[in-house]
């Protein structure tokens, strides 16, 4: 019986030019939000090549330095100092974009895609943030995940609001009931047409996306396939609560009220209301902590020379045995001053960023909390997560940012303090910035959605309404 | 008229669905508006502290250099004015701290949307939320059937036999609904002001009372254009689930879908230069002027000569004054030069990306009523380009003020080591933002108040037009 109405709802699908019209628009809108995530993803990629050319070339020009360089007296600052190499050779450190970013933007368009690796730039110096119209930002983007999370629901209300009520507007109803058929299977079966209907822009962005991406060097499968799921998981839930809309046997005009009131409840009431509940209960408060960033900084520089030496003997005591040489030398007195006055501003810096990361993840805890009643927000998290463009994923980086600078900056300071010159073989022994992009768990939170899925499917189970 | 206005209202008032919805909104307006106080109290605090703060560090400098004081620097921020409390419109993803410092202009950095969830990306709720998006479904569902019922019922030819004439019942329908809608309106105004007056203690006397009148004339505009729409709409269409459907497609069309297309579509057309291609031409062009803090520098060079000619001395030393300073004032005002020409290239991108929305709102009063009212509230992009100009002014003075000092303030070239009294600090004037009128703010928006204007005669046209020619069949 479904290949018969399925073979039936096409034949209508032929014969309405409104419709016909209706899923070339959305095939057309989807195409272009694919290409909107695309074009940010090549933009993106483009300049971290960019910085990424930028910086080999500063390498091999450093190291190069190294075949001539003329090394000053001995106590004298010369270009070996780790000021000196942070400088000449300026480590970029890229986030690794993740293919999935063209079909979710998420905050990718917001965070900074590079971060300076030099140690004496702090985390919070915006060196590689890209120009932004802040208006566009406001409106945000027309990516894929806006695209299934909005679009469709609205495509799929459209075409099925009246898959019931019309027969019986019609007169139909009872010609219906009439067949020895079961009419509920029937509406099913209707139902379902029009979800695989539906589902054309939905299949065309599908193959369109893989068609293109397969060819990016780190696409995984694996990835893709995971957001995919998703995304059919959600394409079923609201197959599911349309369903449940129909069972109450509405009229038409009351099955749309009913639909697009859900649809406005769920992707526009409650993560507006949400999002304004959790602004209002945590606050963005880092304005008077970044802006005495400063004043800290300048504090740390104007310590005793006793007090730098005894900072540095506390976090590295190895530093002890050589103190008779740290009141001759004037380089490694300077050296001890830099070195000290780094360390406690690298203290600062990580617990401002760890104060902010411990805000985030208050507000991410209330955020999930209120994923039970909200499908949509976390669906949307869910497919961010999997195309590493949530904020857990830049927080992970700018983490591996930080790391990485202090894993320099010892380094550096330790070659400057134990040994007597920095050689091309300590320079090509540097520490190089790497990171992977965390895979973070996102399954558990499917739960609130197959919740909101299960109460709908006992919903169609249980009531029983008559026509 | 009389008679039909009332029925109309009352036959409005008397639907359970509106009345809930009413209820809802009602609520809404509470929550939104408790919300916003809290919200705004905390803003106001937490800049009047940050303010506070970078003036005390500046006034407790040690006796330093003033150049030492250029590179330390100042912090300035954008003030939150009493109607960001009605619309904050793009302050979130503006960068909420700037440095002002010698040799350099920098971006403002920090936007708070930077801290938050992806989930952020779907948006807050706020009292200008509520107006351009909710009340908007309100009016679909007052005004959907509000003549194709007639027709639906048969009441139609009834009405006419009674005298009543399509012109009355169209212009009634508009009334009461816009009736009903003003009340709720100016109930949600009445409940938004007192609870900002209750929770944000701020005085009375500084809120900018005429500019709350506008913001509010110019919601009332709006929602009249929607009625109009909608009920001419109902009258066409004459079937209410076709006009519903309509009516629905218009609202998500409108303020769903053709924001993010233009918006998206504008950064196609006018693209920015990546930051890498841009940085390597400022600084190439910053290359061609004097380098203030290298004396082997060709211009640095020609510049010294100068002063020596002009002081009719052999050397350097033997100057009255310390030609240092006067070279970094040379290199700052060339700086300033290159600033405003790279700068300004990039502020008519943004300003030809933004210009674009502004055409469109002729389609789309959505649009129009959503930058006039950022714009009234002064929280949108043209207000923070307003501030960042007064900042970039103050940089100026500021930088050009410790350079005086040191060239005129006694000490003589080379002396770095020279330092000015504390008390010194305290003659800089602090950075104070006198925000911009109203009327120079809405000549940005001239497009956006056309389109509103238009609308409102087409619609009023198309209505008697329509009452002239409508066929009851």
């Amino acid at each position: 019986m479904f290949t018969t109405i399925l073979h039936f709802e096409f034949k209508q699908l032929l014969r309405s030019k409104i419709t016909i019209l209706f899923l070339l628009v959305f095939s057309v809108l989807g195409l272009f939000s694919y290409n909107q995530g695309e074009k940010l993803y090549l933009q993106n990629t483009a300049i971290i090549d960019s910085l990424i050319q930028k910086q080999s070339q500063q390498y091999l020009n450093t190291l190069n330095l190294y075949d001539t360089i003329k090394y000053p007296p001995q106590g004298k600052l010369g270009e070996e100092t780790p000021y000196m190499i942070s400088y000449l050779y300026q480590v970029v450190c890229d986030k690794k974009i993740s293919p999935l970013s063209i079909l979710t933007i998420g905050q990718n368009d917001v965070y900074e895609i590079a971060k300076s690796g030099r140690f004496g730039i702090n985390i919070f110096t915006n060196s590689y943030t890209e120009f932004k119209n802040p208006e566009q930002l406001q409106i945000g983007n027309i990516d894929v995940t806006f695209f299934i999370i909005y679009l469709f629901p609205l495509l799929f209300i459209s075409l099925s609001y009246s898959v019931k009520s019309d027969d019986k507007e019609m007169g139909r109803n009872s010609l219906l009931v009439a067949q020895s058929r079961n009419i509920n299977a029937l509406y099913f079966y209707r139902l379902s047409s029009k979800l695989i209907i539906s589902c054309i822009p939905v299949i065309i962005i599908f193959f369109y996306s893989l068609y293109n991406m397969h060819e990016i060097s780190d696409f995984s499968f694996f990835s893709f396939s995971k957001w995919w799921l998703i995304a059919i998981h959600y394409i079923f839930f609201w197959f599911l609560f349309v369903s449940l809309i129909l069972k109450f046997n509405f009229s038409s005009l009351n099955n749309a009220i009913m639909m697009i009131g859900i649809w406005i409840l769920f992707l526009i009431a409650i993560p507006g209301l949400l999002n304004t509940y959790l602004s209002y209960k945590h606050p963005n408060n880092s304005k008077s902590d970044i802006v005495n960033f400063r004043d800290v900084e300048k504090s740390f520089a104007n310590l005793s020379f006793n007090e730098h030496k005894k900072n540095v003997y506390t976090y590295d005591s190895s530093y002890i045995k050589d103190s008779s040489q740290h009141n001759s030398d004037p380089l490694i007195n300077a050296g001890i001053e830099q070195y000290s006055s780094e360390l406690k501003t690298f203290e600062y810096e990580k617990m401002l960023f760890n104060n902010i990361i411990q805000s985030t993840d208050n507000k991410l805890d209330d955020a999930k909390l209120a994923y039970w009643i909200n499908p949509v927000g976390c669906i949307y998290s869910i497919l961010s997560s999997i195309a590493n463009t949530s904020i857990k994923d830049q927080q992970y980086f700018e983490q591996s940012v930080i790391d990485y600078r202090f894993v320099q900056m010892n380094y550096l300071f330790n070659n400057l303090l134990k040994s007597s010159r920095f050689t091309k073989k300590d320079f090509e022994g540097m520490p190089k910035f790497s990171t992977a992009n965390k895979n973070l768990s996102v399954t558990k939170y499917l739960l609130p959605v197959l919740l909101f899925a299960g109460l709908a499917l006992l919903g169609i189970i249980f009531i029983k309404r008559t026509s | 008229m009389k008679i039909i206005y009332l029925n109309i209202l009352k036959r409005i008032i008397r639907q359970k669905h509106l009345q809930l919805m009413s209820i809802i909104i009602v609520i809404l307006y509470i929550l939104v508006g408790i919300n916003s106080a809290i919200s705004y109290k905390n803003k106001i605090a937490l800049f009047d502290q940050a303010k506070a703060n970078v003036r005390k560090a500046w006034l407790n400098q040690p006796a330093q250099n003033p150049h030492s004081s250029a590179h330390y620097g100042h912090y300035v921020f954008q003030p939150v004015t009493a109607l960001n409390f009605l619309d904050n419109g793009v302050t979130d993803y503006l960068g909420s701290v700037l440095k002002l410092e010698g040799h350099r202009q920098n971006d403002a950095a920090f936007s708070p949307i930077m801290n938050n969830s992806e989930m952020a990306r779907l948006g807050e709720i706020n009292f200008s939320w509520v107006l351009q998006v909710l009340i908007p479904l309100f009016i679909i569902l007052m005004s959907f059937n509000s003549i194709s019922a007639e027709f639906e019922q048969n009441n139609i030819k009834l009405l006419k036999s009674q005298g009543a004439s399509i012109g009355q019942l169209l212009w009634g329908n508009v009334c009461s609904i816009l009736t009903i809608l003003l009340t709720l309106f100016l109930v949600g105004v009445f409940f938004i002001f007192i609870l900002y007056a209750l929770l944000t203690k701020q005085p009375l006397n500084t809120f900018p009372f005429s500019d709350f009148l506008i913001w509010i004339s110019t919601y009332m505009v709006y929602f009249f254009i929607l009625i109009l729409f909608s009920v001419i709409i109902s009258a066409l269409v004459k079937v209410s689930k076709l006009s519903f459907l309509i009516l629905l497609s218009f609202w998500v069309f409108s303020i769903i879908i053709l924001p993010k297309l233009i918006y998206s579509t504008s950064r196609i057309i006018y693209p920015y230069p990546s930051k890498q291609e841009f940085t390597k031409t400022l600084n190439e062009s910053r290359k061609k002027g004097i380098d203030g803090h290298d004396p082997m520098d060709q211009r640095a060079k020609q510049f010294n000569d100068s002063l020596l000619l002009k002081y009719n001395v052999k050397s350097l030393d033997e100057l009255p004054i310390n030609a240092d300073g006067l070279i970094m004032q040379a290199d700052e005002d060339y700086a300033n030069k290159v600033y405003d020409k790279h700068f300004s290239d990039i502020r008519t991108v943004t300003n030809n990306q933004n210009q674009l929305a502004s055409i469109i709102s002729i389609i789309n009063p959505f649009l129009a009523i959503k930058n006039i009212s950022m714009t009234i509230a002064q929280s949108d992009y043209n207000s923070n380009m307003i501030f960042l100009s007064e900042a970039e002014q103050y940089r100026r003075y500021l930088i050009k003020e410790l350079n005086t000092k040191m060239a005129y303030g006694g000490s003589k070239t080379g002396e770095w080591d020279w330092s000015v009294d504390v008390s010194y600090w305290n003659t800089v004037r602090d950075f104070s933002y006198p925000q911009a009128p109203l009327l120079k703010r809405l000549s940005y928006r001239k497009i956006e108040i056309i389109s509103l204007f238009l609308w409102v005669v087409i619609l009023i046209v198309s209505i008697k037009l329509i009452a002239r020619n409508y066929k009851i069949v």
